[in-house]
């Protein structure tokens, strides 16, 4: 019996479709690489550095060892006590601080710094000291924090608020000797507690100098800071409601609903002082806010907006110097030097800019009338100081004993 | 310490000697299944010798003639048989239990899609997870196709030989090959697109079709055409702009296909081999374009040609298919040696890349379409070559040449038809034997005589059913039982594998040694578990205690340490019950109870029931540390704590029995699986002991 071919491939045209679709096929790899998917690393933590001077020290917290590489960036604590010249390094020991690291001060002097998760580790702990970051006592915190620059306060009492991000985005207290903790404030709580904010997460935490806790949050459709301060005992302050918790808001200029963040809420005379970011679109700006401690103090107060230009982000925020309530902003390109200093010297002050900025300037403090630099490039860290808009001059270099390779 | 184990490399001692040890284990069961299949050949070829001189015949064999086999799939099936063997005997180099996987399949689906990537990724997880073991069963199921295709007796052994070459092609493709890279933005017949493992398939798929498909010319001129639109279509790829081909270089840069022969150039080779290919890539820079002018017309020319060869008339179809064979083989072993540098240097080639097979799969095509096979003659169904010869002398039906007509004239498509048929007569081998002795037709039987003379007396006995046996159809019988007896040994292994989701413990090994057998008292230690209580070394007497040193704030390796001991937990199953998971804090400043409960809630151990989590004063730690040998540093300027990664096991007496190095280095889960199971292994042994 002959057989006709029961071939599966029949006739020149099939064949001839199969070569187009083997054309099509692989024509996906021409003349492009586009359609190779480049998985780009996350940059690392996203911690503003952040200075800060009380009338008994001042502190920076800025990243160094290699940027680029997460493994390798080291966040790490400066200290310069009232009266001194010199910055030293006061990183606390025993933790990894690749996550980055937020430090609280109280008006008594102590210093309370936490470590934020990094790598394999999820939760974070704490480091309390009394003397300037000389010498560290271990403490815990229920949970991870949360990456903003003041996610810790103390009070003069050694009571310390923590902004948590896990296991829920929480503000908690601590009992005496961070043995124990508590609940005070929640994302929905602090919504509730007011019309004028939309809040998304908490993003500061601040004590007055009478031991009043102030939150600031990140606040959507709304024209004003998240600012939130703890009615007394026994309640009795306008809107707080059942939730404890009375929205004093500040105005961040424009009537037009925005995203509003507060950067920055640090305890300075007469309340607390903060940084807010405002973004409207396309458009970003800071402001300077300050807020009273609560019932019978005065009404929050901002200043006029510092516009942030297009393609420009806020690298670094310092608040404290000058006359004590001063505020400070370093605005840098995204995309190349360009770097600009903000100064406010107070409530009711205007903005003052200096363009001419040391070249790779990542943190900026104020100390009493001088505005100081840091140029970190590897384990060197290089000062600057400038007085009253003189020129900068380097007043200091600083070795770090970064220990690369120790969290990878 | 963080960072201190490595990832094993590919000539890593221990796992090339698991392989080798792998290897010459599946070697002697293969030497045993050898003989005894060699024994019993030869005991059968013995017994009809016997017999046959038992009965004063000539012991003499005769197979039949005529093999229906069409020269375009014998072709196929002998050279791809071959290639097997060959791909086979390359994955006997030490580098490819370990360099396989990083040094060949991970860089093939670098630049490919996403898609892609995820699918290599999975299929490498059995091999990063049994390096030896994948590596060893690969060269057995390689070696036993290519064996299978070359010794498979008639068309149903071979048909199947063929379809086990399309299965494991397609997985060596898909999974190992990244599809040839056809779906990366480089893809280039130059360089091995659409991959060599595609033309196995290919080939496989011919070989496995049925007999009536190679009748005529009908399946090479398919073959051609198919070879040819794939060339054109390459010609295409290579001609298209913006690719980097019709460049030389780019500024200071090599342009695509210099970096290509440059790059190979680099690989570990004959040293005048080299210096060819760096020749070679010299002038490829220089003249860039002109190279790829030349590779754009030589593709699409010999497409072409492929194409109208494939439709011309049969006479016509032989003038010009001929030379454009020849040209095409120029071309393909020209690229061979040139660009793709035969493909198999370097301590990691898994085949001498696409451009023989691609010639093979067209010569294959050429010789159905030249040569065809005849529409009769074909045996359908059974083994061409065997005789079924019954010791009676009779051919059953169903093996007899089907001796069919055309029932008309020849046409292009069954040209063969014409060929006239050779129907089988039946015969019995042994009195061939005897018959050529004599001279005598051998197509007369022995008891009838020559012809004219009188009939003589039939043998006193019968003869048995195994006297018919040809002994070639035997040994084709034997050597394909060995080829699949091969395959199997492949096989079996590389399935077992595929299931154990826990890595060979000879990778961690790798990475942090032979563990350290030793006999020597526990020091003793007194310190506070995860929930206050007091603990010491004396309340575990009666369990095995698998103690290591971890810092709660550890980023890195701590928390990985700690899951392996779970996972060697969880593999003890209930053996388990009788083992304590003991950790003690190694972090100078964060050494609290909290602390360590906040690192047993991290990684879910509040639920582990055998898992202790000790702590204590910095003088009881201090302690402890020291009497353990375990340094403990802490760093400055937000560095982590330093310390020791190690594993004690101690036994049910308190004696220690194993250390084991745990750093888990640059980790991923199959270091970590790896190092799970040696201790699960380890804590075993000792609760043996």
């Amino acid at each position: 019996v002959t057989r006709r071919l029961p071939l599966i491939i029949g006739g020149v045209a099939t064949v001839v479709v199969i070569g187009l679709v083997v054309l099509v096929l692989t024509s996906g790899g021409t003349g492009t690489t586009q359609s190779t998917a480049t998985v780009v690393a996350p940059p690392p933590s996203a911690t503003v550095a952040a200075a800060t001077t009380t009338p008994v020290r001042s502190t920076v917290v800025l990243a160094m060892g290699h940027p680029g590489d997460p493994a390798n960036t080291f966040y790490e604590l400066f200290e310069r006590s009232a009266g001194r010249s010199a910055w030293t390094l006061a990183t606390p020991p025993g933790v990894a601080d690749n996550g980055g690291l937020v430090v609280g001060h109280s008006a008594s002097g102590s210093l309370t710094a936490g470590f934020l998760p990094s790598g394999a580790l999820t939760f974070s702990v704490l480091a309390t000291s009394s003397d300037g970051g000389t010498t560290w006592a271990p403490g815990e915190v229920p949970g991870a924090l949360a990456p903003w620059p003041d996610a810790l306060a103390s009070d003069q009492g050694g009571q310390v608020y923590a902004v948590l991000d896990r296991p829920s985005p929480v503000v908690v207290g601590s009992g005496a000797g961070l043995a124990t903790w508590s609940r005070e404030a929640t994302v929905s709580q602090l919504t509730a507690s007011t019309t004028h904010c939309s809040v998304t997460a908490v993003t500061a935490v601040g004590v007055t100098a009478t031991g009043t806790p102030v939150v600031g949050t990140r606040c959507t459709d709304s024209t004003g800071a998240g600012l939130f301060v703890r009615a007394p005992a026994g309640g009795g302050t306008a809107g707080a409601g059942r939730t404890g918790w009375t929205y004093v808001g500040a105005g961040v200029g424009g009537s037009t609903p925005s995203t509003t963040t507060v950067l920055r809420l640090q305890a300075v005379p007469g309340g607390v002082a903060g940084v807010v970011e405002r973004q409207t679109g396309p458009t970003a700006s800071v402001t300077g806010v300050w807020a009273g401690g609560g019932a019978g103090s005065a009404a929050p107060s901002a200043s006029a907006p510092l516009a942030v230009p297009a393609g420009w982000s806020v690298r670094a925020t310092a608040i404290g110097g000058g006359g004590g309530s001063s505020v400070a902003v370093l605005l840098a390109s995204s995309s190349g030097p360009g770097l600009r200093i903000g100064t406010l010297a107070g409530p009711g002050a205007g903005w003052v800019t200096a363009g001419a900025v040391p070249a790779g300037t990542t943190a900026v403090a104020t100390v009493g009338g001088e505005t100081d630099a840091f140029v970190p490039s590897g384990s060197t860290l290089g000062v600057w100081a400038s007085t009253a808009g003189s020129p900068w001059r380097r007043t200091a270099t600083i070795t770090v004993p970064i220990q690369y390779g120790s969290s990878s | 310490m963080p960072g201190m184990g490595g990832p094993p490399g590919p000539g890593d001692s221990s796992i090339v000697a698991e392989f080798h040890h792998a290897l010459a284990l599946q070697g002697v069961l293969i030497l045993a299944l050898l003989t005894v299949l060699f024994v019993a050949w030869n005991q059968l070829r013995s017994m009809q010798y016997r017999r046959a001189v038992a009965r004063g015949e000539r012991f003499d064999r005769q197979t039949r003639a005529g093999d229906p086999e069409p020269a375009g799939r014998r072709f196929l099936r002998i050279a791809f048989g071959l290639v097997w063997l060959f791909d086979g005997m390359l994955q006997l180099q030490s580098g490819m239990p370990v360099g396989l996987p990083t040094g060949v399949i991970q860089p093939a689906a670098t630049t490919s899609p996403g898609w892609v990537q995820h699918l290599v990724n999975s299929g490498l997880t059995l091999w990063e997870r049994h390096p030896a073991t994948a590596a060893a069963s690969t060269v057995w199921i390689q070696v036993g196709i290519g064996l299978l295709l070359l010794v498979a007796p008639g068309w149903a052994w071979s048909r199947g030989a063929g379809l086990v070459s399309v299965g494991w092609g397609l997985i060596v493709w898909s999974f190992g090959n990244a599809f040839g890279g056809i779906f990366a933005p480089g893809a280039t017949f130059l360089f091995g697109a659409p991959g060599a493992v595609l033309f196995y398939v290919v080939a496989g798929a011919l070989v496995a079709l049925p007999a009536a498909a190679w009748v005529g010319r009908r399946l090479g001129r398919a073959v051609l055409a198919a070879s040819g639109a794939l060339l054109l279509g390459f010609a295409v790829l290579q001609a298209w702009p913006g690719r980097g081909f019709w460049q030389g270089t780019v500024g200071r840069s090599p342009g695509t296909l210099t970096g290509m022969v440059d790059q190979m150039a680099r690989t570990t080779q004959p040293r005048p081999l080299a210096s060819l290919l760096s020749s070679f890539a010299s002038f490829v820079g220089r003249h860039g374009w002109g190279v790829n002018l030349f590779a754009v017309a030589a593709l699409a020319g010999l497409g072409v040609a492929l194409l109208v060869g494939a439709r011309a008339e049969p006479e016509r179809a032989r003038r010009l298919l001929f030379p454009t064979m020849v040209a095409l083989a120029v071309l393909c072993i020209a690229d061979w040696v040139l660009i793709e540098d035969f493909g198999f240097w370097g301590g990691v080639g898994t085949d001498p890349n696409s451009m023989l097979p691609f010639l093979s799969v067209v010569t294959g095509g050429y010789l159905a379409a030249t040569r065809p096979a005849a529409a009769v003659g074909v045996v359908v169904g059974v083994p061409s070559t065997a005789p079924d010869v019954r010791a009676d002398g009779d051919v059953p039906d169903g093996s007899r040449r089907v001796a069919a007509t055309s029932g008309g004239p020849a046409t292009d498509d069954d040209a063969g038809s014409q060929e006239p048929a050779r129907p089988l007569e039946p015969v019995d081998p042994v009195v061939v034997g005897a018959a050529a002795a004599t001279g005598t037709d051998p197509t007369v039987r022995a008891d009838e005589g020559p012809p004219g003379s009188p009939a003589r007396p039939a043998p006193p006995t019968r003869r048995s059913w195994w006297e018919g046996i040809d002994s070639r159809l035997a040994a084709q019988v034997a050597a394909t039982v060995a080829a699949v007896g091969i395959l199997l040994i492949g096989v079996a292994p590389m399935a077992a594998a595929a299931i154990d989701r826990t890595a060979d413990p000879q990778i961690a090994v790798a990475t942090d040694g032979v563990p350290n057998v030793t006999t020597g008292p526990a020091p003793a230690f007194r310190l506070v578990d995860q929930t206050g209580a007091a603990v010491s070394l004396a309340d575990l007497r009666g369990y095995t205690v698998v103690l290591t040193f971890l810092d709660p704030v550890c980023t890195t390796d701590c928390p990985i340490i700690a899951q392996e001991l779970r996972t060697a937990s969880d593999l003890l199953g209930g053996a388990a019950a009788k083992v304590r998971l003991v950790a003690v804090v190694a972090n100078p400043v964060y050494r609290s109870v909290q602390t360590v409960d906040a690192f047993d809630r991290q990684e879910g151990f509040d639920s582990q029931s055998n898992w202790l989590y000790l702590t204590g004063s910095p003088a009881a730690l201090e302690a402890t540390w020291y009497a353990y040998g375990v340094e403990v540093q802490s760093s400055p300027a937000g560095g982590m704590v330093a310390h020791a990664d190690v594993v004690y096991i101690i036994d049910s007496h308190g004696t220690i029995r194993r250390i084991l190095d745990s750093d888990p280095g640059s980790s991923d889960a199959t270091t970590e699986s790896s190092f799970s199971g040696l201790l699960a292994s380890q804590v075993s042994q000792v609760q043996q002991q």
